[in-house]
Order: C-alpha cells, then sequence, then structure tokens
C-alpha cells in the first residue's frame, strides 16, 4: 500500500516491526525482504510517487518533481560539483541510468586489508547479487538499443584498441526512450518503483511518501521508532501540520549518502567518533562532447550504454551519457549568443561520460536541517582527469569527430587532433574542470573499529542498538564502479542479517 | 517592471528585475534561435524553483541577485543598479563574469544562469528550433 502523504489529514500512531527511512536503492530491497519474511515494514519517503502515466519525457518538468532541490544540490570547496539526488518514491533508482555492477573482487579485498573488514566477501555477496540482478532484469545492452551517440565511442574505441563493452542495466522491453534520468515513460527501467517495493507491497509493507522523518526515539541506547511530519503543497516541500510517529523494533536509515548523515547528526548519534558525515566519495565525472558532420539524434537509444573500462586499474572509466537542451544548455562552454549557436548544432553533437574512482574525499556538514557539502578534489584525481579527457578526445576524432569540447575552463575546443597536446600542458586546477557527480558514499562508513567507522559489519550502528544504516553511506571507499546493484545487495544481505538475530533484536 | 509588481512568494521586486535583467543578456533576443523568452512564465518559473530549493539556498540565492543588481555594477564603475542599466552594459559585466579565471566569481554567473538557461531550452517552440522531438511521449503527458 502507498499513502500520499499530503492528503493524510491527522497526526498517526503506528506500531511496526521494522521502520524504513528512504525507498531508494538502500531502503526497497531491505523493505522486501524483512515483510516476505513476515515482518510489518513501514518504509517513510520524503518525494512523492511517480510512474510512467507522469514520466513524459520533459525533463524540466521532472526535476522539479523528482529531484532534490530541483536538481541544485552542490558541493563547496577546491571546485563547485553538481550532485544530484533524487526525492521520489524508488529512490534515486526512479531518475538513474540503470547501469548494473558488481562490487569489483579488488574493492572488497582493500575493505578487508585496509578496513579490517572480514566477513564481506565476494562469495558472500554473489547470491545477493544473483538475485539482484533476477528481480531487476539485469541484461547486456543490445547493440541497436545503443543509440549513436554509444555507438560512435564504442567505434573510436575499438580503433584505438581500447577495451570496451556495453553495460548491463536493468531493464525489461525497453525501447530506448533515451530519457531514463527524468523517469522511464514505458517504466522498463526497472528502478525499485517497479520492482522490489510493488513486491514488498504484496507481503503487506507499507510506503507513505511526502513523509519526511525527522527524529529517531531512542531508549537505554536503543532505537524504538522515528518521529516525523507530512508534506503538503504541489510539489509536497513544505511542512504539514500532521505529523507520524512509528515504533518499531528495528529502525533502518536508507536516507541516502547526504542525508542519512544529517538524519544521523540531527540525533546525535556517531558522537563518539565524529566519524558521521565524513568520507565522502562521489565518483567526480566530467564529459567530453564532439561536433560530428553527421546528424546524431543522440537522444534516441539508452544514453548510459558502452563503457571503456581500458584503464579502470588507473580508477578511470568511460560511460555514455546523453543531455536534453535544457539540462546541456547550463554545461555547455559558451555565453549568449553562442549557446544559442551551439544549441543548433545540438543534433551534430555527441557526448560521452569519464567517472573518476576517487581518492579525494569530502564531508556532509549540517546547518539546520540542510547538508553543506565540501569536498576538495586532490592532484591525483585531478591528473586522472587531464588523462581521461585526453583519452576522450582522441576516441572521438578516431570516431570523425570534427571539435571536440574538452570541459575545461578556457579550453573551449580542440579543432584538430594536432591540438590535443593543449590537454597536457594546460596548467590544470581543480575548479576549472567542468564537473559533476552522481554517486555520493561513505559518510557513515562500514567497518571493524568502532573508533573508525560508524556502523559494523551487519550495518547496525555502534552507538545505538537496533538501529541500522543500509544504503550508499556505508561503504568505506568509493567502488570505482556504478554503486546502486552494490547497494542493493548489501541491503538484501543486512536484511537477512536482521532476520537471523531477529529474537535477540526483539528482547 | 510590470510583471514584478505582480504578487508572488519569493521572485518579486528585485528578485525579479535582476533575474529579467539577467536574462536578457543571457538569452539575447534573436541571434539564431529566433524564439523569444516569455519573461512572466520564466518569472513564475524562477518563483517555483525558490520555492523548491527550501530556505537556506533560497537566502543564499536571494543575496546573490542583491549582490548582482546593487553591488556588481560599482565593481565595474557603474552607479545605477545593474537592472537598470543598458543592455550593452550588462552584456559586458555578464561576459566579464563568464570569463573570469576566478572561479568565485565565475560561479556568480554559473548559478544565476541555472536560473534561466534549463527554462528557456525546455519550452517547445525553442526545442522545435533545436530539431529536438517535442511530445514524443505526448499521450503520457496528457495522462499526467
Ligand atoms: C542522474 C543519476 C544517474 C545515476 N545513474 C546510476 C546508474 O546508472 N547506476 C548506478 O549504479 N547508480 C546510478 N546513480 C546513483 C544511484 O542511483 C544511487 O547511488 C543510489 O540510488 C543510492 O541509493 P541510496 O539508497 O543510498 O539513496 P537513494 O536511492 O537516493 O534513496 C534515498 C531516499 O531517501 C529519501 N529521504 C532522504 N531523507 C529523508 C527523510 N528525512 N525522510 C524520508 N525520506 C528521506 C530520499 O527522498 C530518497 O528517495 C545515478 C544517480 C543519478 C543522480
Amino acid at each position: 500500500m502507498i499513502i500520499d502523504g499530503r492528503k493524510v489529514e491527522k497526526n498517526i500512531k503506528i506500531d511496526a516491526d521494522v521502520v524504513i527511512i528512504g525507498s531508494g536503492a538502500g531502503g526497497a530491497p531491505a523493505a522486501y525482504r524483512l515483510a516476505k519474511n513476515g515482518k510489518k515494514v513501514v518504509v517513510v519517503e520524503e518525494g512523492g510517487h511517480f510512474t510512467k502515466n507522469v514520466f513524459n519525457g520533459d525533463s524540466y518538468e521532472m526535476v522539479k518533481l523528482m529531484y532534490r532541490d530541483a536538481g541544485s544540490v552542490l558541493t563547496l570547496g577546491n571546485t563547485g560539483i553538481l550532485l544530484p539526488l533524487g526525492r521520489t518514491l524508488g529512490g534515486t533508482t526512479t531518475i538513474n541510468s540503470g547501469t548494473m555492477f558488481r562490487t569489483p573482487n579488488e574493492v572488497i579485498d582493500e575493505w578487508r586489508r585496509d578496513y579490517g573488514i572480514k566477513t564481506i566477501t565476494s562469495d558472500l555477496l554473489k547470491p545477493y547479487f544473483e538475485e539482484v540482478e533476477e528481480i531487476t532484469h539485469t541484461m547486456e545492452v543490445p547493440w541497436e538499443l545503443m543509440g549513436r551517440n554509444n555507438q560512435l565511442f564504442a567505434e573510436g574505441a575499438q580503433k584505438l584498441g581500447l577495451h570496451g563493452f556495453p553495460l548491463k542495466r536493468n531493464m525489461k522491453d525497453c525501447k530506448g526512450s533515451g530519457v531514463c534520468p527524468f523517469g522511464c515513460p514505458e517504466d522498463a527501467k526497472q528502478a525499485m518503483h517497479v520492482t522490489y517495493i510493488p513486491r514488498s507491497e504484496q507481503y503487506g509493507a507499507i510506503y507513505y511518501t511526502y513523509a519526511h522523518a525527522e527524529k529517531i526515539i531512542i531508549k537505554n541506547s536503543r532505537a524504538i521508532g522515528i518521529k516525523g511530519h507530512f508534506m503538503k503543497g504541489k510539489y509536497g516541500v513544505e511542512k504539514s501540520i500532521y505529523t507520524f510517529e512509528i515504533r518499531a523494533t528495528v529502525v533502518i536509515v536508507s536516507a541516502g549518502a547526504i542525508y542519512t548523515p544529517v538524519i544521523l547528526k540531527r540525533n546525535g548519534i556517531g558522537r563518539h567518533n565524529n566519524m558521521v558525515g565524513k568520507n565522502l566519495r562521489i565518483h567526480p565525472a566530467a564529459k567530453v562532447m564532439g561536433y560530428f558532420d553527421e546528424e546524431l539524434s543522440s537522444w534516441y537509444g539508452i544514453p548510459q550504454a558502452y563503457c571503456v573500462d581500458e584503464f579502470a586499474d588507473e580508477w578511470i572509466i568511460f560511460e555514455g551519457f546523453w543531455l536534453p537542451p535544457s539540462m546541456l544548455s547550463i554545461a555547455l562552454p559558451s555565453f549568449g549568443k553562442d549557446i544559442k549557436k551551439m544549441m543548433l548544432d545540438y543534433n551534430h553533437l555527441a557526448g560521452f561520460g569519464i567517472m573518476v574512482h576517487d581518492s579525494s574525499s569530502g564531508m556532509v556538514k549540517v546547518a539546520g536541517e540542510t547538508p553543506l557539502l565540501f569536498y576538495n578534489m586532490n592532484k591525483e584525481d585531478l591528473e586522472k582527469f587531464r588523462k581521461a579527457i585526453r583519452i576522450a578526445s582522441e576516441v572521438y576524432f578516431a570516431a570523425g569527430a570534427k571539435k571536440i569540447y574538452p570541459p575545461i575552463f578556457s579550453l573551449e575546443s580542440i579543432n584538430s587532433p594536432s591540438q590535443l597536446s593543449k590537454i597536457d600542458t594546460i596548467k590544470l586546477k581543480p575548479d576549472m574542470l567542468e564537473l559533476s557527480a552522481f554517486h555520493p558514499m561513505g559518510t557513515a562508513r562500514m567497518g571493524s573499529d568502532p573508533k573508525e567507522a560508524v556502523v559494523n559489519e551487519e550495518l547496525e550502528t555502534f552507538d545505538v542498538n537496533n538501529l541500522f544504516v543500509i544504503d550508499a553511506s556505508i561503504f568505506p571507499t568509493s567502488l570505482g564502479v556504478n554503486p546502486q546493484e552494490s547497494i542493493m545487495a548489501f541491503s538484501s544481505y543486512a536484511a537477512d542479517r536482521i532476520i537471523a538475530r531477529w529474537d535477540s533484536l526483539s528482547r | 517592471m510590470k510583471i514584478c509588481k505582480k504578487k508572488r512568494r519569493f521572485a518579486r521586486g528585485f528578485v525579479c528585475r535582476t533575474v529579467i535583467a539577467i536574462s536578457e543578456v543571457v538569452i539575447p533576443e534573436g541571434e539564431g534561435i529566433d524564439v523569444p523568452l516569455d519573461k512572466e512564465e520564466l518569472i513564475e518559473e524562477v518563483d517555483t524553483f525558490l520555492l523548491l530549493v527550501g530556505p537556506l539556498k533560497r537566502f543564499f540565492i536571494k543575496l546573490l541577485l542583491w549582490f548582482i543588481n546593487y553591488l556588481l555594477p560599482i565593481l565595474f564603475l557603474r552607479f545605477k543598479p545593474f537592472s537598470r542599466l543598458s543592455f550593452e552594459t550588462r552584456y559586458r559585466i555578464m561576459k566579464r563574469i563568464h570569463d573570469s579565471k576566478i572561479f568565485s566569481i565565475r560561479g556568480i554567473y554559473i548559478l544565476t544562469s541555472m536560473l534561466i538557461l534549463p527554462y528557456y531550452y525546455s519550452r517547445n517552440n525553442v526545442l522545435n528550433a533545436i530539431g529536438y522531438p517535442v511530445n514524443r511521449f505526448k499521450s503520457k503527458s496528457e495522462a499526467a
């Protein structure tokens, strides 16, 4: 059952077995598994419930409905990075690109080696990945659904002998509508709102949308419920006078790596080591664009369909992307009438994304209820971008581009391969890169040492019993690959641990 | 400006006047895509945006617009609010900001253009001019 919080007109008090804050990649799989096991699960989600009935491909409208702060979340520091987040049933999965990767073995090894994490192994996670992939219909993108934008990069990479492959995505009957990040008009993308959430409803899970959780009720160092208020208004961003209180044996915070620390900090959790909000990793990303003589219709096909991983061991990967005009307009290197001119070339533009497995890190601070994000890019990551921009530009020239638009301030365009050395020689600073990021992680990290970590290997907080964090916050490092499948697998695993410990948790 | 006299929650007074003054230089008339900017609709959208971003960012954006309108011109030795400067002067100032090597100055352009450009480049007649297929999923949008 999904209840629209804007329509609730009284204060409510409920008893449940498990209450979950947030319905994204972290919250929904746990809700499903726990409900299937007979637990009474209630999920509160601050955003609204939208499906293909609403998704109309109009990026501007969809951003207002489903993106946190209308897509204006930014990090501050030695550069500014746009960090879009979902605020909708299904969390960011409803507005993401659908790409699926298992956690790389090397990353799990690193956690064991450097963070003392012993129980989490590739073997332990394997059945969880398999189940996630089955439920979300994870499959490789067929060449014909890729769209010219991805095909061109693939062709260029092949000419240069770079290793690449079609990405795996969660999808069923995809028609290549090309607007994944704005809600799939066919609901072909198998985000939480079409997979885990309806499955959990079948087992009785209840979802309150436009319900903002504020307080974790703690008694004798044990979480016993949450309190919050409903939202009102067309966009559900104004506070309603009606409140909720949900008492439960287990409280799970799955508000994502930016808002989970807000909730934990505001409730005084994690004070013992001050680690909540620290260690923010984001996989900073940039785009390289190419101008081609041919008409590309880059808006057709799956925007994120191909990956070049030749340099993955240098912590750089390339993945497709495409942006509708409304979004691209703020990411062009021009001004005034020149933006208009460039926009007239829209049909000749191709773009490909660079994603860096970051060694830089940042933090989430809290001002009132608002997170303030700080992130400084270090020299190492900056140089990764230099290298990656150069490679992506070479790939585009190999694919026949006439001109490249690198994401570097003061280097508006590169008109021939002979000018590529400009990328090598430019005195680069982080604030010269035009950056965005889509994968916040690490702000309530898991570990074996209570002095260093926020949650243990079962994702229960060290500070408060029966309080679990299940979302992107728990990763000790960045993953180097898109994180949603890892989050879903960890969510299922943590739910199993809760089920296994149920008797002691309810004592 | 008549548009700015209309009662709105956030985008009124200097906020409204400054956004319009910036929008005229960020989206100059004619020049390639010959679709005029609907300023009234833009201001309605900015009002919604200011609602959506919440109180802290709203305060910051309003402060930024206040700075642009009242202080920025002084730094360029112009002693009138930005919204009352000629088109050419406003264009020159915004272009200098856009081209600045200092990120926090460039940030002024980046943040204010976020209020304006996505709106303009999402209008159907602009998309038509670009060749981007509008209403591909029209039946869905009607259902919404
Ligand atoms: C445009 C875009 C494209 C992406 N593409 C991919 C991709 O292709 N593959 C991939 O692996 N990853 C992708 N990601 C990232 C991926 O979607 C996220 O990493 C993942 O969804 C994070 O899961 P989560 O559970 O941590 O948080 P979320 O999925 O963000 O869920 C958190 C939820 O908690 C809710 N919430 C927050 N605070 C409260 C509160 N106080 N009360 C109630 N509810 C609250 C939020 O509204 C939100 O719905 C993309 C992200 C973006 C922005």
